[in-house]
């Protein structure tokens, strides 16, 4: 801790220099935050006071400095919980610099020790990345080379540890990663060009389970190709992992699989995607034991609409790293001002379709006593997939939504989107998924309708007016949701919401309320305050396919946010 | 072409060379007889360790953690204590749950050491001061890997001393010996009785409710309080004796006695030991 507030100190002093000096003594930057939340006992909405934290008051937020100076830079963040705010991890507690690091580059060479995020492709194989929303931090603390051997072939190697909260998990990662860029490599430039790579990430953890003879060295390996030809794009990864029993696949044997591609082609005023995944027993930690976001080492891209609207979003996909396999398309396409469906200033629409389904599994079973009472898919290989494309009965997600996008008038700028989906809250929600389905289990699906209108009303210059009214059908879970929100912006500095949602047909009378919430925010400069009183609903917060439940809670809530 | 496939290969060497391959996932070896430490014999010589099971009949995942605290029981034998203590909001009766458990010793544990939710566990109550006390289930084997290694440094003698079946009084008693360093703290002794094979409704990993789940180990009383008693052993012996009046429910063939003397700064166990009655 010394150090690095000997290193603080020298850096302040030569910014402090920099302003009195012409000579090039480099650049400091950073960023803050910090997110207060002062609780209400709401015993409508929590009546076993279960998300009512005994503290009150909560508080997280961070610091990022890094200086910069030519190809040499440093940097550190301070982090603190006092404690962790309701809904994200509880591991994160009191404070500290947890992130720190020392980057040059020289001659070709890119050397990084300390922390650093890092992702190999698509992150099959290995992605370190920040999610805050999710309390996802899975860090590396250790060395990385990037090394360009010529342009075009770039080599990049790793070695260390992740971060868990305010320590560093016991497996120890090893990795490397080359893509060629074949017009690069060439020098020409414009046409095809094709981009392919490959990488592999290896984790060492000492085993001392008293049943299990479990693997301390477990490898993952991928090959990626990205063709790109004007207006055609082409992305395919397959990846391999060695047996890695480990707590989320309940200690099976059986290697992984995966398998991501995705192609997009535009014509004019025409967009279209088309993806496709399969992902058998694919989730990578670096320890065998881990919960929810905790020292992921890999990344398994979700291939679904990510639903923004508050209501849409109470049902957002959590991918099934165990087994799923699915498919996204999506077309859009330009309406041209003038013409019938494009009105005066035109209209884009955008259709979407994803699915996602569990894999076509066959367990294996061993017994644990002589009895033969007591099975279990620990210690086996676990399961076998039925032949490509390994499609089982139990569909975790169908998603289809139309949004349009369109300018009525010179002030009126409209959004509307419907949305029909269906969503299989047992697993998605609840964990009820594989071995874990009995012959009583009642898998419990949702079927969603919803309409949203977003209007933006431009009165006059820099003030504005947002209506957002949501309508969410369901017989289903919690019932339907009506949510209305106006929202005032006085440009660049104020703005103004209110908001509620209404919850008209939760099967519990009890639970038919209303969820106000009312916020303020003020811009200066880059300093940004928010202000947020009222009732929040229990939801799923996901971001990219990961997932974390917030439970329902009512409050005051500040938000500070400051960089330079 | 020809980097791209000197590359590869290298990377196909290196995945090879890094991974581990297991033909035979299941090790023969049995650890349940050794050492001598069999505590249904009342004589603990080594190291035991308790696990402490915050569970609930209205919490889903807790079975899976129980199964674990009976994989772990089959892997060490008896140098695993199970204590099954239902708390907290998952631990409470409706329709489909006539049956919860709740004691208040189990909603004072619950309550005085901060748990968020069940299925959580103390091994040994180690690593209070660390702010790091509960255990999730996927992390007892690791804790107890280090716990039972630890050489003992206190024997517990448990014998049944008597039982009225008209009064349904239990008189217990039973001997702590020093034979190694105690921290320099104040110990203390609890004694706890706890039940197996009580047949009643749980919520299952799939939400199903099965309404003949057998439950074992469950806390359902103290003979001494929540958090003992005081223990001097200052001459490296103590004896002890209580008394507890069995409830009406309890059936006393299944019920188990439970004693444990800790660190009363660290609530560190230092020795555990049960009888089964």
């Amino acid at each position: 801790m010394k150090k690095i507030a000997l290193v603080m100190a020298l850096l302040t002093n030569t910014i402090l220099i920099a302003q009195t000096d012409e000579r090039d003594y480099g650049q400091l930057h950073g960023n803050f935050q910090t997110n207060l939340q002062y609780y209400l006992q709401d015993t409508i909405i929590d009546p076993t006071g279960e998300a009512f934290p005994p503290e009150r008051m909560l508080a997280a937020g961070f610091l990022n400095l890094t200086y910069t100076k030519g190809d040499f830079m440093a940097g550190v963040r301070y982090e603190n919980y006092q404690n962790n705010l309701v809904g994200l991890p509880e591991g994160f507690q009191g404070e500290g610099i947890p992130y720190r690091f020392i980057r040059y580059k020289k001659y070709g060479l890119d050397v990084t020790a300390g922390n650093f995020y890092e992702q190999f492709g698509s992150g099959l194989v290995f992605r370190a990345y920040e999610e805050r929303g999710l309390g996802l931090d899975n860090a590396m603390d250790g060395l990385r080379l990037i090394y360009e051997l010529t342009p075009g072939i770039t080599v990049k190697g790793i070695l260390g540890r992740q971060r868990i909260y305010f320590e560093t998990g016991d497996g120890i990662v090893r990795g490397a990663d080359f893509e060629v860029n074949l017009n690069e490599l060439k020098q020409e430039y414009g046409g095809t060009n094709l981009i392919v790579g490959g990488s592999f990430v290896s984790r060492y953890q000492q085993a001392q389970d008293p049943i299990l003879n479990l693997p301390e060295n477990v490898a993952s390996g991928g090959l990626r190709v990205n063709l790109i030809s004007g207006r055609f794009n082409f992305y395919a990864e397959g990846a391999y992992k060695s047996q890695d029993p480990n707590s989320s696949n309940n200690f099976i044997y059986k290697p992984g699989y995966a398998l991501y591609t995705n192609a997009s082609y535009t014509l004019g005023n025409l967009g279209i995607i088309l993806g496709y995944k399969y992902y058998d027993n694919f989730l990578f930690r670096s320890e065998r034991v881990g919960s929810l976001t905790e020292l992921l080492i890999n990344y398994l891209p979700p291939l679904a609409e990510l639903h923004t609207y508050t209501l849409p979003a109470l049902y957002s996909y959590n991918i099934q790293a165990n087994g799923e396999t699915g498919m996204q398309a999506e077309v859009s396409y330009k309406f041209d001002r003038g013409t019938l469906l494009g009105g005066k200033y035109g209209t884009l629409i955008n259709i979407n379709y994803s699915n996602s389904y569990a894999l076509d599994k066959n367990f294996t079973y061993r017994y644990r006593d002589s009895a033969q009472t007591d099975s279990t898919i620990s210690g086996t290989d676990g399961y076998t997939v039925g032949g490509f494309p390994g499609v089982g009965d139990i569909r975790y997600s169908q998603d289809f939504n139309v949004e349009v996008k369109s300018k009525l008038n010179r002030k009126l700028k409209g959004t509307f989107s419907y949305y029909n989906f269906i969503y299989n809250r047992s697993a998605l929600l609840d964990g009820v998924v594989d071995d874990r389905i009995g012959p009583n289990t009642k898998i419990e699906m949702v079927y969603v309708n919803a309409f949203i209108a977003d209007i933006l009303w431009k009165i006059k210059p820099r003030h504005s007016l947002r209506f957002e009214g949501q309508l969410m059908l369901t017989e289903q879970d919690r019932g339907s949701w009506a949510s209305l929100l106006l929202e005032y912006s006085i440009a660049p500095k104020w703005f103004f919401a209110v908001q509620n949602s209404y919850n008209y047909s939760n099967p519990d009378p009890d639970l038919r309320v209303h969820y106000p919430l009312v916020s303020l925010g003020y811009t200066r400069g880059t300093n940004k305050i928010q202000l947020t009183y009222g009732r929040q609903q229990e939801g799923v917060f996901c971001v990219g396919g990961i997932c974390r439940v917030v439970p329902a809670s009512n409050g005051f809530s500040m938000l500070i946010t400051s960089n330079f | 072409m020809k980097k791209f496939t000197f590359l590869s290969l290298i990377s196909l060497f290196l995945l090879v060379l890094s991974c581990d391959t297991i033909d035979d996932p299941l090790k023969n070896n049995d650890l349940t007889g050794g050492g001598g430490n069999d505590t249904s014999s009342t004589d603990t010589v080594l190291q035991n360790v308790l696990l402490e099971e915050f569970t609930g009949v209205k919490c889903n995942n807790c079975p899976e953690a129980a199964e674990e605290a009976k994989r772990l029981v089959a892997a060490y034998g008896d140098r695993i204590i199970v204590l099954a203590i239902h708390a907290g909001n998952l631990a409470q009766t409706d329709p489909d749950h006539p049956r919860a458990f709740r004691t208040p010793e189990g909603t004072a544990y619950f309550n005085d050491f901060n748990l968020f939710g069940v299925p959580v566990g103390f091994v040994n109550r180690k690593e209070y001061e660390q702010n790091a006390i509960i255990k999730l289930f996927q992390d007892w084997n690791t804790e107890i890997v280090e716990e039972i290694s630890k050489p003992a440094v206190a024997k517990i003698n448990l014998v049944e001393q008597g039982y009225n079946s008209s009064s349904r009084e239990l008189d217990i008693n039973g001997t702590v010996e020093v034979i190694g360093d105690l921290p320099d703290a104040d110990i203390y002794l609890t004694v706890i009785l706890a039940e197996s094979k009580i047949t009643s409704a749980q919520t299952m990993p799939d939400k199903s409710i099965n309404p003949n789940y057998e439950h074992n180990h469950v806390l359902r009383a103290a003979f001494n309080s929540a958090y003992g008693e005081a223990i001097d052993l200052s001459s490296d012996t103590a004896n002890f004796n209580y008394s507890i009046t069995l409830d009406a429910e309890i059936v006393k063939e299944n019920a188990e006695v439970i004693a444990y003397i800790y660190n009363r700064d660290t609530y560190q166990v230092i020795q555990a030991a049960k009888i089964e009655l």
